[in-house]
């Protein structure tokens, strides 16, 4: 019925390649599943406890070496750490001094270790995280949430956010690319000059969104994106996520 | 295969963007629609699968009547390809796109993953199935966004500028696919070389009717005829 | 703004999950019984927008910083109390997932606090009832700054009580609300201007897009949550009213002259830290550490197994990325064969 045509290799590479697949994590649920579990149990390492929270730093550790995953994005985004995070973390430091340690003839004070202890905490959740959601693909991510009961809704709406943010991002970029030409100094780049831009991207926004829901009735829309049912929970997910929960308490116990 | 009778369409201000238009197609046939901008050749196919309904006048697909209770119908019947395909392909996988029509016409699981895989493996998109859409090349979109159109099997295909984009190299596999194609065809295009490739007849629009009707080399060739249009000849023609 | 999972207790974070998840929950019951999937593509475009949008830099007048659109009222203006806290929901659930913009424990604290005060409280609270369906200029000027700010505020209150009930924090609640509150005064004004002048342009040039999105919150909703946010302030004064004596005490000094305030408030702290130690993990060390060094057997820390503690995690951390990298490499060797 078809032409032959050659090979889709042929056409120009697109982007992105397949993602590698996370050890003894068990199916994408499971694995969302005792990130959560992780991320519990970090978050429950009372706030001077400095050696169990270096321990829990093994799992992300332990992921990004057995996943090879993108290391140099999650250090990226290790460096851009948040400056509220590092606020609090100052303000500990300034506000507890009273000294709790002496390490050859050094003055660890309470603040700095609860300091320290939330700039490490805040390392390691992120590092966990990212090395899990970047070892899925994202539309294998919202099935998992689809089978841990997100509502319909949720999951249709995060499928096409994630669909259109790059379309999106690409269109402003190069309105803001034409208004910056323009510009000379700071004139041309106001609150109230940027306003009426950012007006134009939200209509060009929702005429796209009308052109997207005629394709969506074209082809039978009636709510959802994927029709075909999630997996339903295994046996060996449980035992992934009991297992995992057991190492976790461990390490809390041990240390 | 199309009957439109008298078809009458105006923009809420007023503007009328479509004035009395009568036009039959028959099966099989490849209709080119031209026109300059503005003259309502996307006002007019957008009728065809029922996003706009006839304000005066009728249409009817395979001697189904258009109207708000045949929505369905039509729907199955005339399968439209978008100008853009980042309209067209709105999940997160291209495999989920192209099943995606499938899975609403209430096929089995089998018969999905059967005539999705067969899709993508004519398209030459089988190894690509698992990327997200705006992981794909411009080109590469087009033709994915072709075989989930394709994929419903449906009795006309509509095309909005199916060219734009498109790099020469996949401009021409482009139309050696289309004309492998064994159904009613409608071409909207700016690309006259593409539609002198690909159809059979050609109407031309302007402000809303059709001013011509006809072989596609006699009026692709009448010089005059395009220039009254605000046209001119296809670029092979021109020298 | 987004809250990290390092400054909140497991009971904080779990907590608030609960409450954003209903809410969530029940936001898509009231989107699913409109039965209207045009919306759809909007909200998930208007999300894609959300993102794009905060990539446009503006400077500020007169102070030549720079500052971007945050989006929460803007979407509720267009899509409704609901689907526009849906959106924000699902762009804070992609900015966590992907950008660790906000931990993933701290996602129901985030929603709650950016997506929950546009949507349910300044846009029909306040927006609505100020700028009401066709507003001039002026209307839409007052509603959008008064909204914007008051959104802010509210949220960056809800930090700081997340933040305190967490217990990871030395910051005495008056300092921190004083830092907090100003500058969040001032990304307000900011959000509403920019507000402002997006919807201004809309209303000049497609005046017909801004048909009133349904701006009712169900009464018996609306009740619940006015109750519930009663009970929660009630609940935090008396909280605070003990364990914090620095902020209160100083403002009710400031106030009337004494400095004595509640006693009643020293059971309730009881109370609640016996309940968090049961419900911690292990007993949690929240108060702060005595003045004395190595031997002092109340501190918290205990300096002796510390060091030993610190060896121990070191050994576990080379284990676990030495495992990782052999397992690695084993999985890139098979696929290579």
């Amino acid at each position: 019925m078809y032409a032959r045509l050659p090979s889709a290799a042929s056409l120009p590479e697109g982007r992105g390649a397949p993602p590698r697949p996370l050890p003894f994590l068990g199916s994408d649920r499971s694995a969302l599943l005792v990130t959560v579990l992780f991320l519990f149990s970090l978050l429950s390492i009372p706030k001077f406890n400095m050696a169990e929270v270096l321990a829990f730093g093994a799992f992300p550790l332990f992921l990004m070496s057995a996943a090879q995953a993108d290391v140099k994005m999650i250090v990226k985004r290790l460096l851009l750490i948040s400056p509220f995070v590092l606020f609090m973390a100052a303000g500990n430091l300034l506000l507890d001094r009273n000294p709790v340690l002496l390490i050859s003839g050094l003055r660890i004070s309470g603040g700095m270790i609860s300091g320290t202890v939330i700039v490490a905490k805040t390392i390691i959740s992120v590092a966990a995280l990212l090395s899990v959601t970047q070892s899925i693909p994202f539309y294998r991510i919202c099935r998992a949430l689809e089978a841990l009961h997100l509502p319909d809704v949720l999951v249709t709406q995060l499928l096409l956010l994630d669909r259109y943010r790059s379309v999106l991002q690409e269109e402003a970029q190069s309105m803001q690319k034409a208004r910056d030409i323009r510009s000379f100094g700071r004139k041309g780049k106001g609150l109230f000059r940027t306003a009426p831009l950012i007006g134009s991207l939200l209509l060009r926004t929702i005429t796209r969104a009308e052109r997207i829901y005629r394709s969506m009735s074209a082809r039978g829309f009636q709510g959802r994106l994927v029709n075909r049912p999630a997996e339903k929970i295994s046996r060996s997910d449980w035992r992934t996520i009991g297992l995992w929960a057991l190492l976790f308490l461990a390490l809390r116990l041990i240390f | 295969m199309i009957a439109i009778e008298g078809l009458c369409f105006s923009w809420q201000d007023g503007t009328k963007a479509i004035d009395h238009i009568s036009l039959a197609v028959g099966e099989g046939e490849s209709v080119g629609i031209v026109g300059a901008n503005g003259a309502g050749k996307s006002t007019l196919v957008n009728h065809l699968n029922g996003y706009f309904l006839p304000q005066k006048g009728s249409i009817s697909i395979g001697g189904v009547a258009l109207n708000k209770k045949n929505l369905d119908r039509i729907h199955r019947m005339v399968g439209l390809l978008f100008q853009n395909p980042d309209d067209q392909l709105f999940t997160a996988r291209l495999y989920d796109d192209v099943a995606f029509g499938p899975e609403n016409l209430g096929m089995n699981r089998a018969d999905i993953a059967r005539v999705v895989e067969d899709a993508l493996r004519e398209l030459n998109l089988w190894e690509l199935r698992n990327r997200a859409p705006s992981q794909l090349s411009q080109g590469q979109k087009r033709f994915a966004s072709f075989a989930a159109v394709l994929v419903m099997k449906p009795e006309v295909m509509v095309m909005d500028e199916p060219t734009a984009d498109l790099d020469p190299k996949n401009r021409r596999k482009l139309i050696n696919l289309v004309n492998g194609l064994d159904i009613t065809r409608i071409t909207v295009s700016h690309d006259l070389d593409f539609i002198q490739d690909t159809c059979q007849r050609v109407c031309i629009m302007k402000q809303g009717r059709i001013t011509a009707d006809g072989p596609t080399e006699e009026i692709l060739g009448n010089r005059e005829l395009l220039e009254a249009n605000d046209l001119e000849l296809p670029l092979r023609l021109q020298r | 703004m987004h809250m990290a999972d390092a400054l909140l207790s497991p009971v904080v974070g779990g907590g608030f999950w609960v409450v954003s998840g209903a809410l969530i929950g029940y936001s898509a019951k009231k989107i699913s019984e409109e039965r209207d999937n045009s919306k759809t593509a909007l909200m998930g475009v208007l999300g894609a927008f959300v993102f794009a949008a905060q990539m446009i830099n503006f400077t500020l007048p007169g102070t030549g910083s720079s500052g971007h659109l945050g989006g929460g009222l803007l979407l509720a203006v267009l899509l409704g109390p609901y689907r526009a806290f849906i959106t924000l929901a699902s762009v804070l659930i992609i900015q966590c997932l992907f950008f660790a913009d906000g931990g993933l424990l701290a996602l129901g604290c985030n929603v709650f606090n950016l997506a929950f005060f546009p949507s349910f409280i300044a846009f029909p609270f306040l927006y609505r009832v100020i700028a009401g369906n066709a507003p001039t200029p002026g209307k839409l000027a007052v509603g959008s700054l008064t909204a914007a700010t008051a959104a802010l505020l509210m949220g960056a209150l809800s930090v700081v009580l997340e933040t305190l009930f967490s217990g990871i924090t030395e910051l005495p609640f008056g300092t921190f609300l004083l830092f907090m509150l100003p500058v969040h005064l001032a990304i307000g004004v900011v959000e509403g201007l920019v507000t402002w002048g997006v919807l201004a342009f809309v209303a000049r040039t497609e005046p017909g897009l801004l048909v009133p999105a349904k701006a009712a919150v169900h009464p018996r909703f609306t009740f619940a949550l006015f109750a519930i946010l009663a009970l929660f302030v009630g609940g935090v004064g008396s909280w605070f009213a003990s364990s914090q004596p620095d902020g209160l005490e100083w403002s009710i000094a400031k106030v009337s002259g004494s400095k004595e305030f509640s006693p009643a408030g020293g059971a309730v702290h009881e109370a609640l830290e016996a309940f968090q130690q049961k419900v911690a993990f292990l007993p949690d060390y929240g108060f702060k550490s005595a003045p004395e060094f190595l031997a002092n057997p109340e501190s918290p820390v205990d300096a002796g197994s510390s060091l030993s503690g610190i060896v121990g995690s070191l050994s576990v951390l080379a284990a676990a990325g030495t495992v990782g990298l052999l397992l690695g490499r084993k999985q890139k060797g098979e696929k290579q064969r």
